[in-house]
């Protein structure tokens, strides 16, 4: 399954992107709202 | 937490290196600076917006240089062509601010410019997508009737005719391999220098797409030749922003730590891949900032009474340049993954470097005939 979403490009792309919106977000709560 | 001296901001050490990591490795990957992801980012870490400024400018200009010497060892530098663009950019630049200072004094105001950027954004992100996919469905056929493919990929035909304009001095390109007027080198580094300067920006994002649409170089070249101006015009700015003070050097050692790292990998990783997939980063990176700009816009048009739209601006600021990276980095595995026959997926395929290395970009046929002019 995940082969076939891999071989999908914008499948990759959207897998990515809620990848690393979800980090950026963990930054934000964790490292960024305590100094903000 | 660590208070840096100069701007007074207390600020995660380890969060300045993460983001000079990341800009590093997408800048020395696409041939940008990444000022526009970069400031913001700063911003929001605690830093003043001219100290933010002033910190980007002088950590771009270091990568800059990391890249640049990364990219020559490589081969991907024409200086003909950097040389030529430089003069261009550098006035253009100065027209650029002077026409925004005289839309000011007519009373444009700041969202307008937003708005300017905004539009230029998007339009570079649709013709560039659109561009590449072109020629990544080239490549997917070509690749499917067995036959070889070149490093590069182009689509348009653009360049061709601006090439073949016999306008003196005509100047032949060696590492691109091209021969073109000086005047169009020239022109469109004016171009660029006039829509960076008016839009405040460094202007790779711009200049890249113009390398490789407007004069015809191969992209591995454009992002080569493109670091070289960000070098050029980052001491520049450098030299000014540290002069009126703005620069917080300890800062910009945290930064120049992770960027001397990840702009190796973004620089070698372009080795791996073809001119398109450099391109469909520069296209997603244009999409990602357009939404950048387009959270700032709402909030300043809604009076900035939407709280999550300031926090969705933060996020983005942060995601996009982990998206990059994380691109870029994926890229590389594929490309590894690819060289030891091991399974990637078949649109990644065609835009990685086959393991006997792709060919160079055999340029138009008439470079032979037009050398002789």
């Amino acid at each position: 399954m995940i082969k076939g979403i891999l071989d999908n490009q914008w499948g990759f792309v959207i897998i990515v992107l809620v990848f690393a919106l979800a980090v950026s977000a963990l930054i934000y709560q964790f490292v960024l709202s305590a100094s903000m | 937490m660590f208070t840096f001296p100069v701007s007074g901001a207390e600020v995660q050490p380890l969060l300045l290196v993460f983001l000079g990591f990341t800009a590093g490795m997408v800048g020395g990957f696409i041939g940008i600076g990444g000022g526009y992801m970069v400031t913001p980012a700063l911003i929001v870490f605690g830093f003043p917006g001219y100290m933010a400024s002033g910190i980007d400018m002088t950590h771009i200009s270091g990568t800059s240089i990391i890249t640049s010497v990364r990219h020559r060892q490589m081969g991907n530098i024409d200086w003909t062509i950097a040389l030529s663009m430089v003069a261009g950019t550098m006035f253009g630049v100065e027209v650029g601010v002077r026409l925004l200072g005289y839309f000011k004094q007519i009373g444009l105001s700041s969202v307008a410019v937003l708005i300017a950027s905004l539009c230029i954004m998007v339009g570079l992100f649709i013709y560039t997508n659109i561009e590449t996919r072109k020629s990544h469905k080239a490549m997917m056929q070509a690749m499917k009737e067995g036959k070889d493919l070149d490093k590069e990929e182009v689509s348009t035909s653009l360049a061709i005719r601006l090439q073949n304009i016999p306008l003196a001095p005509i100047v032949r390109c060696r590492t691109a391999g091209l021969v073109i007027s000086m005047w169009m080198i020239v022109g469109v580094g004016l171009l660029t220098g006039v829509l960076a300067g008016f839009l405040g920006v460094g202007g790779g994002f711009i200049r890249v797409p113009a390398l490789v649409y407007l004069i015809g170089s191969s992209t591995h070249v454009a992002v080569g030749t493109d670091l070289v101006e960000i070098g050029v015009s980052g001491a520049y700015g450098t030299l000014r922003h540290s002069i009126q003070g703005n620069v917080d050097f300890v800062a910009v050692m945290f930064m120049i730590c992770g960027a001397v790292v990840g702009a190796q990998f973004g620089a070698i990783s372009t080795a791996y891949v073809r001119g398109p997939a450099i391109r469909y980063i520069l296209s997603y990176s244009l999409m990602l900032a357009s939404l950048g700009a387009a959270l700032p816009l709402l909030n300043t048009l809604t009076g900035g009474t939407i709280r999550i739209l300031s926090v969705l601006a933060v996020i983005l600021t942060l995601g996009q340049m982990i998206f990059l990276c994380m691109f870029i980095l994926s890229m590389l595995g594929f490309a590894l993954l690819a060289r030891k026959g091991k399974w990637v997926p078949t649109w990644a395929a065609p835009l990685l470097v086959a393991p006997a290395g792709g060919r160079a970009r055999v340029q138009p046929a008439t470079v032979e005939e037009r050398s002789a002019i």
